[in-house]
């Protein structure tokens, strides 16, 4: 999990330096509208607060392959900046059938290094809370998500993409709670198509 | 545009804060309950029967089934099994119940090779079954052996029986008096102890040991907790509760909260499956504590339908929906079976 995770970091370091092409597509006001349907696989869940148990990955999360669909609007704030806000829906089944909703409410900050007007490689960070929902229990939490989207445009307007990454929530309690020990960091990995229109 | 985008993302901020304000505990903690999720299978355990030759033996909503060997007695449209009782030669009894006329009636079925003979059919009609082999009608408690139903208790109307460890506890109306009376009747179906009962609808019950102690759990409604008494047969139930639940129960009315007691390190311990935890009574020092780690761990959140003594330290757990899972507290640990 760890060489995932760092996998994803240097990506996006690499992504950061703009070697793919000088020159820009977009102009500060562009904006974009994506909608995304995919999966998402579990990823890791880490008791940050029980040195007891170890951080469980993959199939050890007990959380089954799920579906993940969004729908994200964003601005451009200059050529290589966006910003814009998403809502998604996950879902997935956890060992005992269980139902695991998460409904990340986030804002989007987009870069986009590689543009050629037929091709766009983005990274993009969310930050916000997910509703989250199992069995009878409830939590808002802490979201953050970093994902990379390679997009062909087929016109003007219409681009396909391929969006993957990471997506984390954190689940708090403090020392008064009789759930400190349950606190933790779950990672899911989701991986999906993406549909965007730019105007 | 740029100001449509900052007025867009200012709101989904503001959203995200006002979500925070009304942020909502789970019970428990939500992926903590994920990771101990158990693996669910099609089959919807009703109970764990027992085990014979190392085969493990329990009621599902389809039939009988030997894990392993898959359904060995099935439900059919018109006979629907309630409740088994497997004996120490691996023979079984079974209770069904005739879907037209909702009567039950015991059948027989004794080993034969790799198989079972034909079903015998035991006379009278019976309302209940324990997998102790304890069964009782309208007016008697009966001790199932073989073919034979043998009657124990006469002259009551059974209002709810609980089992534990081979013993069952029962509360009864004596069709004289209409007065309640407690029962305590051993494997064999004999009355170890009985005393003058009451309408308490007792929730648990489990034999400490072989000490002639015996723990009870009713529902406190006034302080929403659960409490544990302690009943002996020259004291009958005690006053004063013997200790009191740490954790929440969904076990409460209508159904037996599973529990086991074992010894360790020279202190007993009675152990309950609450709702998202175990609470561990250590009767020595007299202490309750919730447990979600070790054996818990893979148990804690499953819903279990029973508990028995296997051997040593060794417990089996009928879980409603992930089958049968065994419990080893020399090792603090559980797997599924």
């Amino acid at each position: 999990m760890k060489k995932t995770i760092l996998a994803m970091l240097a990506l996006v370091l690499i992504l950061s330096v703009p070697v793919f092409a000088k020159n820009t597509y977009y102009f500060a006001g562009d904006t974009v509208f994506t909608i995304k349907a995919g999966v998402d696989f579990p990823g890791f869940i880490a008791f940050y607060n029980d040195p007891t148990r170890e951080t469980l990955t993959l199939r050890e999360t007990h959380i089954k392959m799920g579906g993940y669909a969004s729908i994200a609007y964003q601005g451009y704030l200059n050529e290589r900046f966006a910003l814009g806000g998403e809502l998604a829906y996950v879902f997935n089944y956890s060992h005992s059938n269980l139902l695991l909703t998460t409904v990340p409410i986030t804002a989007r900050l987009t870069y986009v290094p590689v543009q050629t007007g037929r091709f766009d490689l983005a990274a993009s960070l969310n930050l916000g809370g997910a509703f989250i929902r199992y069995n009878e229990g409830k939590y808002f939490a802490p979201f953050a998500s970093l994902t990379v989207t390679p997009s062909f445009f087929i016109n003007e307007n219409w681009g396909i993409g391929v969006e993957a990454g990471i997506m984390v929530t954190a689940e708090m309690y403090t020392k008064k709670s009789n759930k400190h020990d349950s606190s933790a960091f779950a990672g899911l990995l989701p991986v999906t198509l993406s549909l965007s229109y730019r105007h | 545009m740029k100001k449509n985008i900052l007025v867009f993302t200012l709101t989904a901020l503001a959203l995200l804060c006002l979500a925070v304000a009304c942020n909502l505990d789970a019970a428990d903690g939500i992926y903590s309950e994920v990771a101990a999720s158990t693996e669910s299978t099609d089959v919807v355990t009703r109970s764990f029967v027992g085990t014979y030759a190392d085969k493990y033996y329990f009621l599902s909503d389809e039939g009988l089934f030997r894990l392993g060997d898959g359904k060995i007695v099935a439900n059919t449209e018109g006979k629907i099994i309630r409740s088994a009782y497997l004996d120490a030669s691996g023979n079984i009894v079974l209770l069904t119940q005739d879907a037209s006329t909702l009567t039950a009636g015991l059948t027989y079925r004794a080993v034969s090779g790799t198989g079972y003979a034909d079903p015998v059919v035991i006379d009278g009609t019976y309302r209940g079954l324990l997998t102790n082999g304890i069964a009782w009608d309208d007016a008697k408690i009966y001790k199932v052996s073989g073919s034979t139903a043998t009657e124990k208790v006469a002259g009551v109307s059974v209002v709810y029986a609980l089992e534990s460890d081979g013993y069952a506890f029962f509360s009864v109306k004596e069709t004289a008096t209409d007065d309640y009376r407690f029962y305590v009747l051993d494997e064999n179906g004999d009355t170890v102890f009985q005393l003058l009962g009451d309408s308490t609808p007792y929730v648990g019950f489990q034999p400490v040991g072989t000490s002639g102690v015996y723990m009870l759990i009713s529902y406190d409604a006034s302080h929403n907790t659960f409490k544990g008494y302690r009943m002996t047969s020259g004291g009958g139930i005690e006053d004063e509760a013997w200790f009191t639940l740490n954790s929440t129960n969904q076990y409460a009315y209508s159904t037996q909260i599973p529990s086991f007691c074992y010894t360790k390190d020279a202190k007993d311990y009675i152990v309950l499956k609450c709702s998202s935890y175990f609470d561990r009574y250590n009767i020595t020092d007299d202490e309750i504590e919730s447990i979600d780690k070790g054996f818990a761990t893979n148990l804690r959140t499953a819903e279990i339908t029973n508990i028995k003594h296997i051997s040593g330290l060794i417990f089996v757990a009928g879980t409603k929906s992930s089958m049968l899972y065994e419990i080893d507290m020399e090792n603090n640990s559980s797997r599924q079976l």
